[in-house]
């Protein structure tokens, strides 16, 4: 995996996608499999993205990445990452939370968001 | 063929010198449109729209989300007409579901080459919802100079005094800022004009003084320097976003003419007092940007910023508060933390509070809004500031022989609006 300007601690494989309007975008990813329950962390990469951010496009992503690697949407726990990213401003302070979706015949809208920290985080992919 | 290419009005933010520039994103537009196109061009800000039945297709071009929902009533009157209307523009791309209830097209990315395609599903009746070219910008060697001739020139003049004409020698920005939508709008490739092409356009431009709306004129040093070289001739004023912090830049863009530059100013730390001296040593205005609500502010860092502003002799200051528009980090940030309280695209002019900042209630970041104008402008007012800016470029310009008095027939004109003159007081003796 090409270096990253963030940490990569949340991220085993850079993903590729068309995000708004088609233009090629790109995120962090890693995929648990902890069975019953397959964990997604899509990471905003920030300046090593050209295209829509995972925040902007998280349905589109959780439905994709789902159905690529065949998993089952109701075992799905989907967490969007925003590292730290050395900035000043507080803005841009690391930051996981979980994605609630409506599902319906496979399709995700209605993103809500629970913030989780990074503990959390690490005990949900944990053994 | 007609199009009525129209620039939406908005509000202006209160108790502020309103300025009118001519619009640079219609004239763009006008510019890659087939020659044999009439144009007819109105710019709602400063003259009024009729609702007339003489164009073929009306264009509704959108720089800015509180433009969007007049831009759509525009569109609804049209349309209720039987026109065709169709929308492009920044504010377009920032907006394009919501614009696309109130469209037979939405046209989004830049138009050289590519509005063709538009034109002749048009003319055989077969309009697409979307025209899509966000990831296909042309080739900047095809962005020619803007079509300025489609402004009514009187109606962009303040007591006689013309206002700067918008030229850009570069597109895209490598840089991605928390509140900015330009990495999204234009990409994160700088793409530079080829710099005969950009002194062609500003010697093309029948103004004596410019803004370079570049997004950053600090992004690539080499073709900066050759940009600023080849400008020296031309003898312009202008003023721009950030010049890159290096002396051999900032020296070749004073002796290019620059005026004054729009600066943010975020923190009190020496970098920002530095930065600022340097433009000072180098005889270049400094126009602070300042953003108030972040999440770092509380209301004490705020009263201590604009404490700072005075101290490092900023020549001018805007405060702003942050508003969280679509496709910014902002936004995102925002909305998943569910402290966007209001969704009235008409308030997201950056002067209202639409979201819950961290340390302080709405109402009181609406308060300190007030007081970083009125703390900043208090023994000064803007008004005497800016002529301060103004009489120093007016003195270069006369040193240099470009000095063009203000135009006498318009002296009691104001953006086409004659300026009320107060009543006489006291009686008249005989």
């Amino acid at each position: 995996m090409k270096k990253l300007k963030v940490s990569t601690d949340f991220i085993n494989e850079i993903y590729e996608f068309k995000g708004k309007w088609d233009v090629p975008s790109k995120c962090g990813l890693m995929v648990v499999n902890k069975g019953d329950e397959h964990i997604i962390i899509a990471s905003e990469l920030y300046d090593e993205n050209p295209g829509t951010s995972v925040n902007n496009w998280n349905c589109e992503l959780a439905e994709t990445i789902c159905r690529e690697r065949g998993i089952e949407p109701a075992t799905l726990v989907f967490i969007e990452h925003t590292p730290d990213k050395g900035s000043k401003l507080e803005n841009y302070r690391e930051t996981f939370d979980r994605v609630i979706f409506k599902i319906e015949d496979g399709k995700f809208t209605d993103p809500d968001w629970e913030p989780l920290t990074r503990e959390e985080v690490q005990k949900l992919i944990g053994d | 063929m007609k199009i009525k290419l129209i620039y939406p009005r908005w509000e202006k933010l209160e108790g502020q010198t309103t300025f009118n520039l001519p619009p640079h994103g219609p004239a763009v537009f006008a510019a890659a449109l087939p020659e044999d196109i009439e144009i007819e061009f109105i710019d709602e800000n400063v003259e009024n729209l009729e609702f007339t039945d003489d164009a073929d297709l009306v264009a509704i071009s959108m720089m800015l989300t509180t433009q969007v929902k007049r831009g759509w009533a525009i569109a609804d009157r049209f349309r209720a007409m039987g026109k065709k209307v169709v929308f492009g523009g920044i504010s377009t791309m920032l907006h394009a579901e919501e614009t696309m209830e109130h469209a037979d097209s939405v046209f989004l990315g830049e138009a050289e080459g590519n509005i063709s395609v538009l034109l002749k599903d048009f003319h055989e009746n077969s309009l697409k919802p979307v025209y899509n070219f966000m990831n296909a910008h042309p080739p900047i060697e095809m962005v020619g100079p803007a079509k300025r001739s489609i402004y009514k020139r009187d109606l962009y003049y303040h007591r006689g005094v013309q206002m700067v004409d918008l030229v850009h020698a570069s597109r895209g920005c490598k840089f991605n800022c928390y509140p900015c939508a330009v990495a999204y709008l234009g990409g994160r490739k700088f793409r530079p004009r080829p710099i005969d092409k950009a002194i062609e356009e500003m010697a093309l431009t029948d103004n004596n003084r410019m803004f370079l709306v570049d997004n950053s004129l600090a992004q690539d040093k080499e073709w900066l320097m050759t940009l600023f070289r080849e400008m020296i001739p031309l003898k312009k004023s202008w003023c721009s976003h950030t010049i890159m912090d290096d002396p051999e830049v900032l020296d070749l863009a004073a002796q290019a003419g620059s005026w004054f530059v729009y600066q943010a100013v975020f923190d009190t730390s020496d970098y920002i007092r530095e930065r600022v001296k340097r433009y000072h040593d180098y005889g270049i205005g400094v126009e602070g940007t300042i953003l108030l609500g972040l999440d770092d502010h509380t209301e004490d860092s705020i009263k201590r910023l604009i404490d700072f502003l005075l101290e490092i002799n900023l020549d001018l200051a805007e405060f702003t508060v942050l508003a969280p528009f679509p496709h910014t980090k902002a936004w995102d940030d925002l909305r998943k933390q569910k402290r966007i309280f209001n969704y009235d695209w008409n308030d997201y002019n950056a002067g209202k509070v639409v979201y819950q900042p961290k340390n302080m209630t709405p109402e009181r970041l609406q308060e300190l809004y007030h007081y970083a104008w009125d703390t900043f402008y208090k023994d000064e007012t803007q008004s005497f500031k800016m002529s301060q800016l103004f009489m120093k470029i007016a003195q270069r310009e006369v040193s240099l022989g470009t000095y063009r008095p203000r135009r006498r027939d318009l002296r009691n004109i104001s953006f086409g609006n004659e300026i009320a003159r107060p009543a006489k007081t006291g009686n008249k003796t005989a």
